[in-house]
């Protein structure tokens, strides 16, 4: 057992390790983060470790309801949040603001205007993605993918709690073929953790 | 007399939802009568992970011997045991396919609507079909048949599953309603929740053997819609529990007054109101008087942040204090000195929270509108102050409710109190019980 059985960083920070650890992935739905939540502690009750990438937003007070009190009994958790990355990501980067875009647009050679007029539209069409919310799996299994460390072992499962995180878990799964992957815990994970 | 009973109770704990205390009273009152009682609730991953209210100290009130069968509401999304089966598009866009699923799903539920008569505009709807086979299949145990089927709601579906299931077993029901289904609590008027909701009503309170309302206004109501079978409708009010009644005392002369609320806060609360009369009524009261509200800030947490916003500054005198749990009611009570109950709506609106209040022997502040169902039943008792929802009126409330504080004696709280023991829960649930033994005989 680790001495600080919950582990608070965010996705950017360091490599994912996923080691034998139950990886639990959540979108930006509340319903999913609290299923995580009641997954993330299950697990780690029974002594398994347990990645937790959550992508739900931070500002909506969750911090707080970290399961930091909560037994983990001999388990752990790591909770990266993904939030940022996946908020970042959907907008393709930092926007300029209009009235920086188009200040000095006179003085602009046409090259530069056609810039302006495709960030303008590139701005639009993101914000419309946005607010659609048509991306926002696949952009959160990009933050997820190019954070695992390649060499960091296989997961001893992956579990998805809602339906964004869908995205990032499938192409988990399809990375590591042989770990059960669900959207509740896997029959057979936390007896086998208990059996060790 | 005894027999076994099947409770219907989509709330119950772990929930904290507001119909909780009344479900598990009913259960303990069946029990001290010496049924056999199995309650149908919906499964607590619903309760944790879709509403996320929960108090797990709730479980510690369920009565010793019951069956508790958790029935799953299903959900859209259901059990996906492989990831990988999920299909590429799915898995690529799964916002969007959700969205096309939910459009088919309530595309179908209006087709079956159009087909089914039985079938109407509930959010629980779909437990309706897994509760009434779970309890065909627990009627069917060593412990014997069912002898009485009953169900409370909201949620309504559960009525429904009630009458279908008793239709199948050939055993009679009763419905529990804490709150109205077709009429709208606050203005008496039709509630309009659709012409088959009102038809499955109509259908369920012709089958009932019982119906059951939480005050006289809500029966009139009902049986001059129903006028059938008035003598069908009977009033269980929510009442109070001994346990949660503070020790009897006298205030000490030189303490600033305390005011204090209990109860999960919703926006319908004249809380604004109350805020602003405390506010006007701080010059006439003792230095250092204070108003502390407590208890849940909403019936889910995400109403928890937008009610909070609402509360003023602490240096106004105005505290809130968080939930209290049920065992520590008593001591709540114990550190006011007046009592302040918040209700909205008219006749019909009692608020489960007043004969709790009411009880305590302390002088009582009531906010509602005239003619308001919670000012109904503190009318004749002593120290007991009623207001308009507006802050001068409420300010005038609590400016007095504090001089009765300053010279109630211990004598007049006991006085209060024996007025008031009329509306313990286990007396007012005896009905209840007297009821289903009837229908057993019958």
């Amino acid at each position: 057992m680790s001495a600080d059985p919950v582990v608070v960083r965010s996705l950017g920070e360091a490599p994912l390790v996923f080691g034998d650890a139950v990886v639990v992935i959540c979108g930006p739905i509340r319903a999913g983060n609290r299923r995580a939540r009641r997954l993330a502690v299950t697990a780690a009750a029974a002594g398994c470790r347990v990645v937790w990438i959550d992508a739900f937003d931070e500002r909506a007070s969750f911090r707080g309801d970290l399961p930091v009190d909560e037994g983990c009994a001999g388990g752990s958790i790591e909770w990266v949040s993904a939030e940022s990355d996946l908020d970042t990501s959907l907008r393709g980067g930092r926007l300029w603001r209009l009235s920086d875009r188009i200040s000095g647009w006179r003085e602009m050679p046409m090259v530069r205007r056609r810039s302006v007029l495709r960030g303008l539209l590139g701005g639009v069409v993101s914000k419309l993605r946005r607010l659609r919310r048509l991306s926002r799996g696949g952009a959160l299994w990009r933050c997820v993918r190019d954070q695992i460390d390649a060499d960091g072992g296989t997961p001893a499962a992956i579990i998805h709690t809602d339906d964004v995180a869908v995205t990032a878990a499938w192409h988990l799964a399809r990375r590591y073929p042989a770990v059960p992957a669900a959207n509740e815990i896997p029959p057979g994970v936390l007896d086998r953790r208990a059996d060790v | 007399m005894s027999g076994r009973l099947a409770y219907l109770a989509f709330w119950f704990p772990p929930s904290r939802a507001s119909g909780v205390y009344r479900a598990v009273e009913t259960v303990r009152a069946f029990r001290e009568r010496g049924w056999e009682v199995t309650v149908f609730t919906v499964d607590v991953e619903y309760l944790t992970d879709m509403v996320g209210s929960t108090d797990e100290t709730l479980l510690d009130l369920v009565p010793s011997g019951v069956d508790v069968v958790r029935v799953p509401l299903p959900r859209p999304a259901g059990t996906i045991p492989d990831v990988r089966a999920v299909g590429r598009l799915r898995a690529t866009f799964p916002s969007v396919v959700e969205k096309a699923a939910s459009i088919r799903r309530r595309f179908a539920s209006l087709l079956r609507r159009r087909q089914g008569a039985d079938a109407f505009d509930d959010p629980y709807i779909a437990w309706i079909d897994p509760l009434v086979a779970a309890v065909g299949e627990a009627n069917g145990t060593s412990s014997g048949p069912f002898d009485v089927l009953l169900a409370t709601g909201n949620p309504f579906s559960s009525f429904q599953a009630a009458r279908l299931a008793a239709a199948s077993l050939d055993r009679p029901f009763i419905v529990d309603y804490r709150d109205p289904w077709t009429i709208d609590v606050f203005d008496g008027t039709r509630a309009g929740v659709g012409r088959r909701a009102e038809a499955v009503e109509a259908a369920i309170v012709r089958d009932a053997a019982a119906v059951i309302h939480v005050n006289e206004p809500i029966a009139d109501a009902y049986r001059r819609l129903y006028p059938g079978a008035p003598e069908k409708h009977h009033v269980v009010v929510n009442g109070f529990d001994r346990e949660s009644l503070r020790p009897l005392s006298e205030r000490p002369a030189d303490r600033p007054i305390r005011f204090g609320t209990l109860g999960t806060i919703n926006a319908k609360w004249p809380l604004e109101e109350v805020i602003d009369g405390f506010e006007q009524a701080r010059d006439q009261l003792p230095a250092g008087s204070e108003f502390h509200l407590a208890g849940h800030l909403g019936y889910f947490d995400r109403s928890a942040a937008e009610i909070e916003d609402g509360f003023p500054d602490p240096s106004s005198g105005f505290r809130y204090v968080g939930s209290v749990p049920k065992r520590d009611v008593g001591d709540f009570y114990e550190s006011l000195d007046v009592v302040v109950v918040l209700a909205p709506g008219g006749p019909m609106v009692t608020s489960g929270k007043i004969f709790e209040a009411a009880a305590q022997g302390i002088p009582i502040v009531v906010v509602q509108e005239e003619g308001g169902g919670a000012r109904a039943i503190v009318a004749g008792r002593d120290a007991a102050f009623t207001a308009v929802p507006s802050p001068a009126a409420v300010a005038d409330a609590l400016v007095a409710a504090a001089a009765a504080a300053s010279a109630q004696t211990l004598d007049e709280q006991r006085t209060i109190r024996a007025d008031m023991d009329r509306y313990e829960r286990s007396r007012a649930l005896e009905l209840l019980v007297k009821l289903s033994e009837a229908c057993r005989v019958g």
